[in-house]
């Protein structure tokens, strides 16, 4: 695919411009062996253009030693091209090249595989300087038409003593238990994130939400083993198939996978691919923490390969699988809680309780115990097979019910239309004929996510053996019209005219997508600016700005129109009054009834202060805090008393403070004035000409 | 074809990231102003039927109307 070749090729663009210059040309050299000093811009484009060049590919990949070859080969087959650097390690060893990174490393020599480098990565001169002290960590990506190549000569692996007999009942699976089950965790993550720690592990809560879940938390009704923590496999699978997306410390959903609408076949082998992001689970333990990284898809992976090495139609014992892989994988043994012992079982339970389901394997049981072998599917996928129909027998599979319940069989279902049910309809219950049900709540869900009523609507008529009940067609007609009630716009553009007639103008231009005022309107889309003359560009993620400015008064401001915003007019009307201005100016003034009418809109007096910082960049004013809240309860008190004026600050301080006269003084009013009681003056008086202060008294 | 150049361009006050409520009648705006936990993230109403939400409670105000029973309709993501 188009898009596919633009992914690969950006990303080898990106890996190969951080190569220093002498291993950028070192690299170049043995990919496709320039003739000239190319500048390093050349050799990238170059080297691009060379990974589509199939002959070239092939004369490169005769020339790689066996491990490297057959490494390519195994991540050719996996269909996924990035891998970290410890599961292709642990892969080549299990498949018979104990080399170490050297297969790998002459890979990257050659070209043939690249590095994923995260943002910041410096320059890389070496190897080493990419693989830093936790090399196993690190990830590596090949190209898919050089994976593609190399799986054409297949792997050396084994025949093991298999057997070849007519089963009398074989075990296999429709390929649709892992869509479903993720519809259902689809639909409950959409209702309710599941949070994830920093190691994209589960919190003890989500863990259990998961085991308990009567759909999840089961094993899939007609598998012969049980799946332990069947709900996190899920989990797993979706995540690395990006159905579902980690952000911000929660697992949220994602699109379904556009594959799911082309057919079973391309889902079943988009799910294969997802393998080596399956994390956290285990076959004999479920739901698995390690620090090494869980051995699942290091053995899984080979597993299948060994089983693709047998002859068609041939069975082979779990228990010869395990033999093989236990000697040769160099983490797994020592994950195996029982020991070697337990390698047997734990692929049995792999085998039959996600391979199985996933319809590439298929299992029949004698007396020696179960017995597997690659199904159709698992041979195109694995073995260059071809390609089975998996076309649905009958697309008509779906029983509306007039209580608003769906009954859909299993037989019709395609990965599509789990889909699009998994929107709309709430999974009750996973079989061979699978239920649903509509609820207002579920249509919801499916308008949210982008369906439309004529969506839902054909979904239902097309998959429908019988006739819709109108009345759910009318239920579900109601449920969509009670969402057209109330209109939520988290981010809207909202366009302020200076005149009824400019925003007439624009709707009629076609600039408006709804008319909210006389004045405003909100923007249909993005913004044509070439329409527009600008006064003014508010952003409502950002701060408050600054828009108005207090008088002397400190209760009068006047608003900064250009610098103002919607905010400030509601704010407007909850804590002041317009007052009259003989310009364009707009002015307000707080007023005792504006300020008592915020004190009983349970505004407190820090909100008010924040509101006069963020919206004047001033404090509160002492008058319009007086307004706001009076003296606080404690009484004023009016009396008679006599002001003696002294003729300095410096006499009135000594006044003050020599007890023989400061003992007859009431309050100090100012820097030369004092309050004196009546009854005190005389006194004060002679006490004050005794020190050489001679006061006249006012005739008056 | 091309785009018809405008006739004049329109003098404007542009307002980005606004978070609003549009609800189908006023009865239904006063009734979601009734209920306290949402009154409380709405900054103000532009008409008897437009609620201007206050910065950053979208997320909440959504939160509120769905315990209230409502459906919304969620334009510009979230929710």
């Amino acid at each position: 695919m188009e898009s596919d070749r633009v992914a690969w090729a950006e990303a080898v663009r990106a890996a190969l411009s951080r190569y220093d210059d002498s291993l950028l040309r070192s690299v170049a050299a043995r990919l496709f062996k320039p003739r000239n000093q190319w500048p390093a811009d050349e050799l990238v484009a170059r080297s691009v253009a060379t990974l589509s060049n199939t002959p070239v590919i092939d004369r490169r990949l005769r020339e790689l030693p066996p491990s490297s070859r057959h490494l390519v080969a195994a991540v050719g087959l996996s269909r996924n091209s990035s891998w970290s650097v410890g599961q292709l390690v642990a892969v080549l060893a299990t498949i018979g090249h104990s080399e170490g990174l050297a297969p790998l490393l002459v890979l990257l020599d050659a070209g043939l595989a690249f590095p994923v480098l995260p943002d910041g990565t410096n320059v890389i001169r070496q190897w080493e300087d990419w693989l830093g002290s936790r090399p196993t960590a690190a990830r590596v990506f090949i190209p898919p038409p050089v994976a593609d190549r190399a799986t054409r000569d297949g792997l050396p692996l084994p025949q093991l003593s298999g057997k070849a007999f007519e089963a009398k009942v074989i075990h296999a699976a429709d390929g649709l238990e892992w869509p479903l089950r993720l519809g259902v965790l689809w639909q409950q993550l959409r209702a309710a994130p599941v949070r994830l720690t920093q190691a994209s592990a589960l919190f003890k809560r989500d863990l259990t939400r998961l085991q308990a879940d009567p759909i999840l938390g089961t094993s899939p009704v007609d598998l012969a083993v049980d799946v332990p923590e069947a709900g996190v496999l899920a989990m797993g699978m979706g995540m690395a198939a990006g159905l579902f997306v980690a952000e911000a410390g929660e697992l949220r959903t994602g699109r379904f996978p556009p594959e799911w609408d082309t057919g079973l076949l391309p889902t079943i082998a988009g799910l294969w691919a997802a393998l080596p992001g399956i994390a956290h689970w285990d076959p004999l333990r479920g739901y698995f923490l390690t620090e090494e990284g869980e051995p699942f898809p290091t053995v899984a992976l080979p597993a299948l390969l060994l089983l693709a090495a047998q002859p068609d139609g041939v069975w082979t014992h779990p228990a010869d699988v395990a033999e093989y892989l236990i000697s040769r994988h160099p983490s797994w043994p020592a994950a195996l809680r029982g020991g070697v012992d337990d390698a047997e079982n734990w692929v049995e339970a792999m085998l039959l309780g996600w391979a199985l389901p996933s319809r590439l394997v298929e299992a029949t049981e004698d007396g020696e115990g179960w017995w597997v072998r690659l199904t159709g599917v698992g041979r195109h996928l694995l073995a260059g097979g071809p390609a089975p129909d998996l076309r649905p027998p009958f697309p008509q599979c779906l029983v509306v019910q007039p209580n608003g319940d769906v009954v859909a069989y299993r037989q019709g279902l395609t990965p599509g239309l789990i889909a699009s049910l998994s929107r709309f309809a709430d999974w009750k219950g996973l079989g061979p004929a699978c239920t649903l049900g509509l609820t207002a709540e579920s249509v919801y869900r499916g308008l949210e996510s982008g369906l439309t009523l004529a969506d839902i609507a054909v979904v239902l008529q097309q998959h429908s053996a019988h006739a819709v009940p109108a009345n759910v067609l009318d239920l579900v007609r109601r449920w969509a019209g009670k969402r057209e009630r109330i209109t939520v716009h988290t981010s809207a553009t909202l366009l302020e005219f200076g005149s009824p007639g400019d925003l007439e103008a624009a709707v009629v231009r076609g600039l408006v997508a709804q008319k909210l005022t006389d004045r405003i309107g909100l923007a249909d889309g993005d913004v044509e600016y070439r329409h527009f003359r600008l006064l003014g560009n508010r952003d409502y993620s950002a701060r408050p700005q600054q828009c108005v400015t207090f008088d002397r008064d400190g209760v009068t401001f006047t608003v900064d129109v250009s610098a103002s915003d919607l905010l400030l007019e509601a704010e407007l009307s909850r804590v002041a009054e317009p007052v009259e201005s003989d310009g364009t100016e707009r002015r307000y003034r707080i007023t005792p009834e504006s300020a008592r009418a915020v004190r009983e809109q349970a505004m407190t007096l820090s909100e008010f202060e924040q509101w006069c910082l963020n919206r004047s960049g001033e404090p509160l004013s002492a008058s319009a805090r007086l307004l706001f809240t009076g003296s606080g309860g404690v009484l004023g008190e009016v009396r008679h008393r006599l002001v003696l004026t002294l003729p300095s600050e410096a006499v009135t301080d000594g006044v003050c403070q020599w007890p023989q006269t400061g003992d007859l003084l009431d309050d100090r009013l100012g820097p030369c004035a004092v309050a004196v009681s009546e009854e005190n003056a005389a006194e004060l008086l002679r006490r004050l000409a005794a020190v050489g202060v001679d006061v006249r008294a006012d005739r008056g | 074809m091309t785009d018809p150049t405008p006739v004049g361009r329109l003098p404007v006050k542009l307002h980005r990231h606004v978070c609003l409520v549009l609800t189908e009648d006023a009865v239904l705006a006063e009734e979601l102003l009734a209920r306290k936990k949402l009154a409380q993230e709405v900054a103000g109403r532009l008409t008897d039927r437009v609620l201007l939400v206050r910065p950053g409670r979208v997320d909440a105000v959504l939160e509120e109307l769905r315990r209230m029973g409502h459906t919304p309709q969620v334009v510009g993501g979230g929710g």
